[in-house]
């Protein structure tokens, strides 16, 4: 089974019961070529230390659940190879700019918040019977949001954002880019009613366009252009609105 | 109801360090793309300072411009120019990420978009360099 390889993986724990803060415990593993962190962090859990908790589901970049602080980066675990960082040591840590739960386990409640907030479904002013069939699309209009539709809610993005650590009211990259999926969706009806979220204060102007969203994003889904791109609309359509007498009110 | 549930847990909050910047290369080249900012920021006030000394007369003018020409100045100036020209060239550098062009049912390609910033910016350059230069 093992290759002869040998790493420390040290890990946040954080065990509220008996802990007013996190601390560190490290562990030395035999690992394979082809183990990711995740692998890792499940070797000790079934062999070492039964009590170390975090979350993972499908351990294959679709389900988001796995993120990590991984030597510092935000990272999917299940796609960070234990290879990449031998022989150094691994240090894992649970993502920054959210409150821990338990050793690698986040509060995402704040995110899950912010994301319902910007109504990331298609709203349609007036559905149309089922019998009518689908609501059909062009590959170029399916183009036009594919990217931004690639989200996975796994809220790296979240913790690279200096901006998000410093001001939690901050909406935040993926949730202002899925509301921009929607937005540039030929099916949708509701950008209005999403607007008062994205374009105020706490939405898309808060961002300062650090741009280390997208850089972590596993999906290469570039929230930093959504947000931006969102500003650039949201102002042209305010001076719309002022400037010209035909503009959108 | 989840935050009451995590109070409960007693959810640990880390504060983000105020060396956040030295964590990676990029973010401290953001934090200096926004600080130069600042240099431009004070060449403005220099320029409006300018500005409130014609309105004192000619010869208060005259004395000031005649200052321009020292040595610290011409360091002062080469040294904000040189923010300014970083400040411009990674901004437009963002133009192409951001702006989408659409000509018909074509989407022009971001790398002509980007060139298209920078060759605007030398031409606005250039034009308000001539001005400058040529109407007494």
């Amino acid at each position: 089974m093992s290759n002869g390889k040998n790493i420390t993986i040290t890990v946040t724990r954080y065990r509220p019961e008996q802990e007013d803060e996190p601390v560190e415990q490290s562990y030395d593993i035999d690992f394979q070529d082809d183990w990711v962190v995740l692998d890792g962090l499940n070797h000790i859990k079934d062999h070492i230390d039964g009590s170390l908790s975090f979350r993972w589901s499908c351990r294959m970049g679709v389900c988001g659940s796995c993120g990590m602080m991984v030597n510092g980066e935000p990272k999917l675990s299940c796609a960070a190879f234990l290879r990449d960082y031998y022989p150094g040591e691994v240090r894992v840590e649970p993502l920054n700019n959210f409150p821990i739960v338990r050793d690698l386990i986040i509060d995402m409640t704040d995110f899950m918040d912010k994301l319902k907030a910007v109504q990331p479904w298609i709203i349609r002013e007036e559905e149309k019977p089922v019998s009518e069939g689908e609501y059909l699309q062009t590959p170029e209009e399916l183009k036009e949001y594919k990217q931004f539709s690639m989200c996975i809610n796994c809220m790296l993005c979240y913790a690279a954002c200096p901006v998000y650590g410093l001001e939690t009211e901050f909406v935040g990259p993926a949730a202002i880019a899925l509301g921009h999926r929607y937005n540039l969706d030929s099916r949708d009806e509701g950008q209005e009613r999403r607007q008062h979220v994205i374009a105020s204060t706490e939405g898309i102007w808060e961002c300062t366009y650090i741009g280390e969203c997208s850089v972590v994003c596993p999906k290469d889904v570039d929230p930093a252009a959504a947000i931006q791109r969102n500003k650039v609309a949201t102002t042209g359509g305010w001076f719309k609105s002022v400037l010209l007498p035909w503009g959108k009110k | 109801m989840m935050s009451e549930r995590n109070t409960e847990h007693k959810a640990y909050v880390r504060r983000v360090p105020i060396t956040w910047w030295l964590h990676n290369r990029r973010y401290f080249l953001f934090m200096v793309r926004e600080s130069t900012s600042v240099f431009i920021a004070l060449f403005v006030l220099g320029y409006l300072y300018q500005l409130f000394l014609v309105s004192r007369g000619a010869e208060v003018h005259d004395l000031f411009q005649e200052s321009l020409r020292s040595v610290p100045f011409v360091v002062g100036y080469a040294i904000v120019l040189l923010f300014a020209l970083y400040h411009s060239i990674t901004w437009l550098g963002l133009v192409s990420k951001i702006q989408i062009v659409r000509i018909g049912r074509l989407t022009v390609p971001p790398f002509l978009v980007g060139l298209g910033a920078y060759l605007s910016w030398i031409v606005a350059s250039a034009v308000v360099a001539w001005l400058i230069l040529n109407l007494k």
